[in-house]
């Protein structure tokens, strides 16, 4: 390979690793030195391609050439495949596509809700591969048209079907590139965040669409655009096209949200918009097949291909009329989820004054969060609070409902008091669900509340909400959550929402240092404390210094002021 | 014995231009020159010939084969070798690259056998030591030798040259002939020029071409003696001259009706090629 190749193929990595060495090493000199080098390359490269020299022709008595031998069948395509593959590789939009891919997976550092809703956007990530890929494609088919070949080629006895076949061969370039990042983003949020919620075959089907499905349909698409349409703006037309169907399915998903290409399959979470998993599949396998069809169809010659067209249409148009809006039983039952409705929802008791319910779905989950939030109830002194605490999951938006799910939820949702957790098998539930529980035990407000309701700072509840938060945590990770640095944990910012939007409840540092202090008191003081004046110490006039008068703690004076941050988002 | 290539009542027309225009031509082993004027219709006759364009009307058979058919076209492409008269390449491939792509074209699929052969074409135009410099750095005259390269591939029973010494300085244009002579040893060869002085190195046959149709067909010396008795050498431009330009040697190469008295000379195939094609006349009319 000469200089200039290497040159050309090296430089679309140039932005990738500047922002890579900028954002993750935190440092430019990597993105210099890569620079420099194809600097280096690009000065290699003139200097070899200068002054073209003249060359002899060699004595035309060279040995006489022979024939071919008989070419097998399908291995000239693959053959050409070959020059494909490579003509891919160099592409640079396809190479700044693969560029994308590094970027998002920079990106994508909010992986942290669960192995559903990770997969499920995964198909959405790979557009930009996909969609670079189409341009590279398209430009490969068009090639010989562009460079005023064609004729030269024509004459050739390959057909044109040969080289549309190697093109569609190519797709193992993309198919690649998207295995890799598919697998490499996954496995690496699996490792790094601690994805939790079940590896099914929702997570492998999203995963296959991504990586598989809709690379190859690319390449497809790019064969069959060129074949008909060789201009150069053709692919970006259709890129716009496939925008605007997603903008369009991703605003009012409806029943056929999941039809469209980056649509995620369970946005909101897998138990409520639901596509088929094998339906979904289907649709993706159909649309390729299609794309397919369209590149290699040369009339009546080509039955295989007629066949496949006709195949994958009738397939196509029953998905399609079979991913209708869900019936009334369905609508009701996913509304009820939603809503806590009692035929839907299990509950289960944590002490007599704290409940945590769930849908059927989630009941796994709730078994799990049961676990962590048992020390929390039992924190709460019996008898304490004047109502039982529920504990439920909710959907903190429904415009990603089913259409007809949407307006019966909108149309039977109750504003309650119940505490809870978003839908989703999310990693921040354990301490979230801590929080939520606590905050209703001492009656602050969570989530959307007026301005200033979060602000806690120098109030003895605060302090009670937090010491019940971390109620059977070991002692250092109990610390850790205190720790007034930015930890990452819910108290970041004395925000008990870091990732919803809402207004957060705050403390001061005196706050957290108390708490501290309660903790080194121990459980046996503490209680005993609490119990007798409940009351008094969920008082909002109730300061910190005066419970820890109580517990015979050593007061840590004035809060700082705190000033209200306001919703998160 | 038949002919290699037979064409019958051939006829192409581009809206209301007729290309060409109910030609029959019989070729056999050899050099074939093509000569004619811009427009008259040889670069259509041999598209038509390499199967990369279709006739409205009339039959062409080469070696037996039909090209209005899939199987027939297909038959003739793998005798065949092509070098359009503008041919396009991948600027971006390198020499060794392109002609590969064009020999898995002519279902050269096993890789060793193949790249053998593609240094072998690179080595017969002088390209080798060049095989890995990308397209868009070579002269115009090593992209017209590299265009000549890719014809050579699997050494065609026939080869359609298109001008193809376009571009090609003199030292080049005599190997190309050295290089053409041996292939037309074992192949049946057919050029278009404007060089008639390649016409007369190399071809044993040649057509002029006008307006769609065949005005000459014969050896290049019979073409030459159409002009005998109309070239004649004078001190100064002869009045009576359809076309006379100054030689080397100061004096007057007047073509056309020769006054009484005036010294014919022995006329060139370009004579001749004048003569036939009515281009003094032509010319002349034009001044």
């Amino acid at each position: 390979m000469s200089w200039d190749r290497i040159a050309l193929a090296l430089l679309p990595l140039v932005v990738p690793i500047g922002l890579l060495s900028v954002f993750v090493g935190g440092t430019l000199w990597p993105a210099a030195l890569f620079t420099a080098i194809e600097i280096g390359l690009v000065v290699l490269a003139r200097r070899s391609g200068r002054a073209p020299i003249e060359p002899a022709w060699s004595a035309a008595s060279s040995a006489a050439g022979h024939r071919p031998s008989h070419p097998r069948t399908g291995s000239v395509p693959v053959a050409l495949a070959r020059v494909e593959i490579r003509e891919l590789l160099l592409s640079g939009w396809f190479q700044a596509g693969a560029g994308f891919c590094i970027l998002l997976s920079l990106g994508v550092t909010s992986f942290e809700r669960g192995w559903w809703a990770s997969a499920a956007l995964l198909p959405l990530l790979v557009h930009p591969l996909c969609g670079l890929t189409i341009v590279a494609v398209h430009r490969n088919v068009t090639r010989a048209r562009r460079d005023g070949a064609a004729e030269l080629l024509e004459a050739c006895p390959a057909t044109v079907a040969d080289r549309r076949v190697a093109h569609l061969f190519s797709a193992v370039v993309p198919i690649t590139v998207g295995v890799v990042f598919v697998v490499g983003l996954l496995v690496g949020s699996g490792l790094k965040l601690d994805l939790y919620g079940p590896i099914d075959i929702r997570v492998v089907s999203d995963a296959a669409i991504a990586a598989l499905l809709l690379p190859a349909g690319a390449v497809a698409l790019g064969v069959a655009l060129g074949r008909r349409f060789s201009f150069a703006l053709a692919p970006f037309v259709v890129l716009g096209v496939i925008l605007a169907v997603n903008a369009e399915f991703w605003d009012e998903p409806d029943g056929r949200g999941w039809l469209a290409t980056g649509t995620p399959s369970n946005e909101l979470d897998a138990v409520f918009v639901q596509p088929p998993v094998a339906g979904r599949l289907l649709w993706f396998a159909g649309l390729v097949t299609l794309v397919v069809g369209l590149a290699v169809w040369a009339g009546r010659r080509s039955r295989s291909a007629t066949v496949a067209l006709a195949g994958s249409l009738a397939v196509l148009a029953g998905i399609v009329v079979s991913a209708v809006p869900p019936g009334d039983g369905t609508v009701e039952r996913l509304a009820g989820y939603v809503t806590a409705a009692p035929a839907y929802t299990t509950c289960r008791h944590l002490t007599s004054d704290v409940e945590l319910c769930a849908p059927a779905p989630y009941r796994d989950h709730a078994t799990s969060l049961a676990g962590d939030l048992q020390p929390v109830a039992a924190a709460i002194p019996a008898g304490a609070v004047a109502q039982p605490l529920t504990l439920r999951f909710y959907a903190k938006d429904t415009y990603m409902l089913q259409g007809r799910v949407r307006r019966a939820v909108e149309a039977s949702m109750v504003s309650d008091s119940a505490a809870g957790m978003p839908f989703g098998h999310h990693d921040t539930h354990r301490a979230e669900a801590r929080f939520e529980l606590a905050a209703a035990a001492v009656h602050v407000p969570t989530g959307n509340t007026p301005p200033d309701a979060g602000l806690v700072n120098g109030q003895a509840r605060g302090v009670v909400l937090l010491w019940l938060a971390v109620a059977g945590l070991p002692r250092d990770d109990a610390l850790g959550v205190l720790s007034p640095e930015r930890t990452g944990t819910p108290t970041d910012r004395g925000d008990i929402w870091p990732s919803y939007c809402g207004t957060p409840v705050q403390w001061a540092p005196q706050d957290l240092e108390a708490t501290r202090r309660l903790l080194t008191a121990g459980a046996d003081r503490v209680t005993p404390v609490l119990a007798a004046q409940w009351a008094r110490w969920v008082d909002p006039a109730t300061a910190t210094d005066e419970l820890l008068s109580a517990v015979g703690a050593p007061p840590v004076g004035q809060p700082d002021q705190i000033e209200d941050i306001g919703a998160t988002c | 014995m038949s002919a290699d290539i037979a064409v019958r009542e051939l006829s192409r027309r581009f809206g209301a231009v007729v290309a060409v225009d109910g030609i029959d031509l019989d070729l056999g082993a050899g050099v074939t020159g093509l000569l004619g004027p811009n427009g008259a219709g040889k670069s259509t006759l041999l598209r038509m010939l390499a199967t990369v364009a279709a006739p409205d009307r009339g039959s062409i058979r080469v070696f037996g084969h039909d090209p209005s058919s899939p199987a027939g076209r297909l038959a003739i492409r793998r005798r065949l070798g092509y070098l359009p008269q503008e041919p396009g390449f991948h600027g971006h491939f390198t020499c060794f690259q392109f002609v590969d792509y064009v020999a898995i074209l002519k279902e050269w699929t096993r890789r060793r056998e193949r790249h053998d052969e593609v240094r072998r074409v690179l080595s017969l135009v002088g390209l080798a030591d060049v095989s890995n410099r990308r397209i868009s750095r070579l002269s115009g005259g090593m992209k017209q030798r590299l265009a000549i390269a890719q014809t050579f591939l699997g050494a065609p029973d026939l080869l359609v040259l298109d001008e193809p010494t376009a571009g090609l300085d003199p030292e080049h244009r005599l190997r190309f002939r050295e290089l053409l002579g041996s292939a037309a040893l074992r192949s049946t060869v057919l050029l278009s020029t404007h060089q008639t002085d390649d016409v007369a190195a190399l071809c044993n046959r040649v057509v002029v071409l006008l307006e769609g149709r065949i005005r000459f067909d014969g050896p290049p010396a019979e073409l030459a003696a159409r002009a005998a008795g109309c070239v004649w050498l004078a001190a100064d431009r002869d009045p009576a001259a359809d076309l006379g330009w100054v030689g080397g040697d100061g004096r007057w190469r007047n073509i056309g009706e020769p006054p009484p008295g005036a010294v014919a000379v022995e006329p060139t195939i370009e004579d001749g090629y004048l003569v036939v094609a009515g281009a003094a006349h032509t010319l002349t009319e034009a001044s």
